[in-house]
């Protein structure tokens, strides 16, 4: 760097400027510093100094021999003005002057906006004249803050000097008024467009909550208010405390590593954080696998906690800048003297006299108390005066049985305990006072469905019950008034709610946060004071709050048997629901494409189900002869039901037919399949049945005749189409007719089903009837691939079998991650195995597919046998592997001749 | 480099502008045409008399990127030109062989 400045130097010395000569120096500064940015990582220092850089080759370099002396400027704006540049920066350049603007000006003008363009730059410049400035910045909020860190880089400095003299006087108080509100409207129009739930996970390091403008924005305000951008005349004039001036600087300056660093790595001015370049990043930046955490899980949490603190600083200091410039007269102060020594003053809340805090810190509790209470706003200060009084509160406090109440008060208040606590967590007074949430702070999970920071989902699930409870009763499904009136009885609701609050307290010790977490949970009951019984609970919550998500996305829930897992587990209707509730509020609590139909409609059978077991007297399971009369007597009531069917032609029908099938369907179910099955008969071909079954899901029903590897060609079909299987159920009939019920969503054109339905019916067709080999149809109709940028974090794939949950099948467990066509890969695999499947449940939350199979082996029977087990494992995971070498596209259907080897015999695909 | 072309609804041109904006984009070309897809246009009746409506209004963008740009393009075109409703419109990939700047003659990407 230095050698570089000393040769522009001595070549401007030499005085022969030209425009190749400055243009090439900019050139070079601009190569250089993006060396220097792939080989160490820069932050704010480096940012600078390539801006004073840059402005110094403009100043000295730029040839302007035949330019008249007076009457314009050529002025740096934007992050030229501001002197922070990277380097893919735009160059913003403002031509300022008089009069008229001459020939030789014009000329100067297009020789340096093409020369930059020529030389790679990106050119933001404005000619104009100081009134049509004016104009321009009347009509324009973003034009205005552009202009207000400016630097003179050549021209007419009185001209310069008037102009800025000018900006300044014309900010009279009105104005200013105006101005500090405007930014405030500014700014919250920006948050609302970059705080979407879409950009939490991949952030907008610039323009996105925490980030870039917002110092940029307390820049504008100093010199609107001060006269002077810099966070030192913001201390100085006691607008920042010394730590926040510390916060804001290395905050800065973490944020300028990050951008430079993505935009060296992507080679352009792309500043949203995206997925794929956090791993980089984090890398690039030094964060490495440390215990707990990976290095970018350790990087994203700095990330949040950085921007964290820049959101809350700005956002404190325009409300201050706010009150200072909205004169005394407008200011009405309605004050209230609140009990204890706090006052309300204009909606917000503040100490009367802070001294109080250090001899009395449960104080500070009773502030957050009486703002739940009165629905009071934080002032700024307060906030202020609770970050500095923590230490204060020490484990005395903690156990202290009166703030404690309090406490309870607040988060069990529908209203105001989400707010209440967000406030709590934004001043440091929650880890405070439970010192087991510093570790879970700003934590993010490195996936695609966890939206939120591990602190932030906390505080969001206990929204999320006290919405459940209140005005979103009906998204519990499967709760009906009985629910409501145990709710009503139920006494004590602090385990539940506390629960709500510290359920993942454990995330990022490892694997079992549950585990792990009922154990750490414990002492915090205490410290609150829960009786044992009621701290049991809370451990138990804690302890099995993944329960009924995993039975219900992985195990076949018309099976008795996770049934009463379940119900063994829970041990009452009370602990049922209150983690039927937590639940809910969890996944509700995760992000935006976890809770889908899908999951609540599973969510609800398997809580319905486990309810009534634990209603039921002793809860053994019923005779399976009784229940299967029992099902008999339905269907045959209601094949027969409109006297169109005699008794002869259902009867046989009927006793052929398996008993988990007559135990799974309801009556009208096997009505609608027996008509399709008769369809069968008369065309002889492959019949389709469509409907809707609740928002977004639809319920397809396949009778076909049966025959090898019938599932494979089904995934690949509907792959081809487009559209996602949820859930498979297989039914073989005796008599060689196979009945496939298949869930689907995300049907590609939910405005012309039919034309699906019938395309389907086609395709089917044309390869169930051997027309056309797989290969050659995904040739002809190459699977659709999802439009735009797939965000996903690749995980490792792993295979589970499991020979104990079920009493006739072997479930198979199969975690990997979200690609088009991956059921239809392992489909394959398992068909090569000789494995019949019979129910099918595919779980794509996001990232991560959990795809669990119940499958008998060619006999009928379980698998068992533990080196089949072992050779089925790594043939799936090879053949995941492979798809990925393969980019997954197309190719997969013909896997089945590199798996000769795994075959167990050529007709072993047969499914009885 | 691919050119992107995509015909939509002409309302949604200032969202679709925006988000190619916010990506980055440095340029692009807006035709204003007409034509019809698999909805054939639409009848409609005048005083019992039935008469085809075939052309609609549509409008053309064309934008020329990098290759791995591709993607990211499409999504942001989908989602805001998106109504799901008929006739939302369709987007063409063609590789392009070759561009040159005419003020400069450079060629190839950074001629984009």
């Amino acid at each position: 760097m230095m050698e570089q400045n000393r040769n522009a130097a001595s070549a401007s010395l030499s005085g022969s400027s030209s425009w190749s000569t400055c243009l090439g120096r900019l050139r070079e500064l601009r190569d250089a510093f993006r060396r220097e940015c792939g080989e160490v990582a820069p932050g704010i220092g480096g940012a600078r100094s390539y801006a004073e850089r840059m402005r110094a080759v403009l100043v000295r370099d730029l040839p302007r021999e035949d330019l008249p002396s007076a009457g314009w400027a050529l002025i740096g704006v934007g992050g030229l003005g501001r002197g922070e540049l990277s380097f893919l920066s735009d160059l913003d350049l403002l031509l300022l002057y008089r009069r008229r603007l001459p020939g030789t000006l014009e000329n100067f003008l297009r020789q340096l906006v093409s020369g930059l363009w020529d030389s790679g730059f990106k050119v933001g410049h404005v000619v104009s004249s100081p009134t049509g400035l004016d104009q321009l910045m009347q009509q324009d909020f973003a034009t205005r803050t552009n202009y207000l860190e400016t630097s003179l880089i050549t021209g007419d400095i009185e001209l310069y000097r008037t102009w800025r003299a000018h900006m300044s006087r014309s900010r009279g108080p009105r104005r200013t008024r105006r101005f500090v509100d405007e930014l405030v409207g500014y700014r919250d129009d920006r948050l609302s467009r970059f705080g979407e739930s879409s950009y939490l996970l991949e952030p907008q390091v610039k323009e996105g909550p925490g980030g870039l403008r917002d110092l940029h924005i307390l820049r504008w305000a100093g010199v609107v208010q001060l006269g002077d951008p810099s966070l030192d005349a913001l201390k100085f004039r006691g607008f920042l405390t010394d730590d926040e001036r510390q916060w804001l600087e290395q905050a800065q300056d973490f944020l300028w590593r990050v951008r430079l660093q993505l935009h060296d790595l992507r080679g352009r001015q792309q500043d949203q954080l995206l997925l794929q370049d956090q791993q980089d990043v984090a890398e690039r930046l030094g964060f490495v696998h440390s215990s707990g955490d990976s290095g970018v899980e350790a990087f994203m949490r700095r990330y949040y906690q950085h921007t964290a603190r820049i959101r809350r600083v700005t956002s404190f200091l325009l409300e201050r800048f706010q009150e200072d410039v909205t004169p005394a007269s407008r200011r009405r102060k309605k004050r209230t003297i609140l009990p204890g020594p706090f006052l309300w003053e204009d909606g917000h809340i503040r100490f009367q006299d802070p001294e109080l805090i250090s001899s009395n810190p449960g104080l500070l509790m009773e502030l957050f108390w009486q703002a739940a209470r009165t629905g009071a706003h934080f002032h700024h200060q307060t906030g202020q005066l609770i970050r500095e009084n923590l230490d204060t509160f020490d484990e005395s406090w903690r156990k202290d049985p009166a703030v404690a109440e309090r406490f309870f008060d607040i988060l069990l208040d529908p209203e105001t305990a989400f707010s209440t606590l967000k406030v709590m967590l934004e001043t440091g007074f929650l880890e405070q006072y439970i010192p087991e949430f510093r570790s879970i702070r700003y934590r993010m999970q490195y996936d695609v469905y966890h939206t939120y920071t591990v602190d932030e989902h906390l505080l969001r699930a206990v929204r999320q019950m006290h919405f459940l409870l209140g005005s979103e009763r009906w998204e519990l499904p499967g709760a009906d008034e009985d629910d409501d009136a145990l709710w009503s009885r139920l006494a004590d609701k602090k385990p539940l709610f506390l629960a709500g609050l510290v359920h993942d307290v454990a995330k990022g010790r490892g694997g079992g946060h549950a585990e792990k977490g009922a154990e750490l949970v414990r002492p915090i009951g205490r410290r609150m004071g829960l009786g044992t019984e009621e701290n049991e609970e809370l451990a138990f919550l804690v302890r099995e709050h993944l329960l009924l998500p995993e039975t219900a996305l992985k195990r076949d829930l018309s099976d008795e048997k996770p049934i009463e897992h379940c119900a063994f587990r829970a041990g009452s209707r009370e602990r049922l629901f209150m983690l039927y509730l937590l639940t809910v509020a969890d996944s509700k609590a995760t992000g935006p494409q976890v809770w889908n139909t899908w999951r609540s409609s599973l969510l609800g059978e398997l809580f319905h189900k486990t309810k009534a077991l634990l209603s039921r007297e002793g809860w053994q399971t019923r005779d399976e002869k009784a229940r299967l009369d029992l099902a008999r007597l339905g269907i045959e009531e209601a094949l027969l039901r409109d006297n169109t069917l005699s008794r002869e032609e259902v009867d046989p029908w009927l006793a052929s037919l398996s008993a988990r099938y007559l135990l799974t369907r309801s009556p009208e179910d096997v009505r609608r399949h027996f008509f399709l099955e008769r369809q069968l008969y008369t065309s002889g071909k492959p019949q389709i049945e469509a409907r809707a079954t609740s928002a977004g899901l639809w319920e397809i029903i396949l009778a076909c005749s049966d025959q090898p590897g019938l599932f494979v060609f089904l995934t690949g079909v509907l792959w081809a189409n487009g559209i996602n299987i949820l859930s498979a159920d297989i039914y073989t009939r005796s008599y060689g007719v196979a009945l496939d019920i298949l869930l689907v969503d995300q049907i590609p054109d939910p405005l012309l089903p039919e034309k699906i339905w019938d395309t389907l019916q086609r395709d089917l067709t044309r390869v169930l009837e051997g027309e056309t080999s797989l290969d050659a149809f995904f040739r002809h109709k190459p699977p659709k691939k999802p439009v735009g940028r797939t965000r996903v974090v690749p995980r490792e794939d792993s295979v589970h079998i499991d020979e104990e949950a079920s009493d006739q099948y072997s479930v198979i467990e199969v975690y990997t991650w979200e690609r088009p066509g991956v059921l239809h890969v392992i489909s394959q695999v398992l068909y090569n195995f000789g494995l019949s499947i019979q129910l099918a449940k595919i779980a794509t939350p996001g990232a991560q597919v959990v795809d669990v199979f119940y499958v008998t082996d060619e006999t009928g029977d379980k698998i068992r046998d533990e080196e089949v087990h072992e050779r089925l494992t790594n043939a799936m995971l090879s053949a995941l592997h492979r798809m990925d070498g393969q980019s997954g596209e197309g190719k997969a259907g013909s896997d089945g001749g590199q798996e000769q080897g795994e075959r167990l015999g050529p007709s072993s695909g047969t499914r009885q | 480099m691919k050119k992107i072309e995509a015909i939509i609804k002409p309302f949604k041109l200032d969202d679709v502008k925006e988000q190619l904006s916010d990506l980055g984009l440095q340029g692009m070309t807006v035709t204003e045409l007409k034509g019809f897809g698999r909805q054939k246009g639409h009848t409609e009746v005048y005083r019992g008399a039935e008469y085809v409506v075939d052309f609609l209004p549509k409008i053309k963008i064309e934008v020329t990127v990098e290759d791995d740009r591709v993607e990211e393009v499409l999504e942001s075109i989908c989602s805001s030109a998106r109504t799901g409703k008929i006739g939302d419109g369709k987007i063409f990939v063609l590789p392009v062989e070759e561009c040159v700047r005419i003020r400069t003659g450079e060629r190839g990407e950074q001629a984009l």
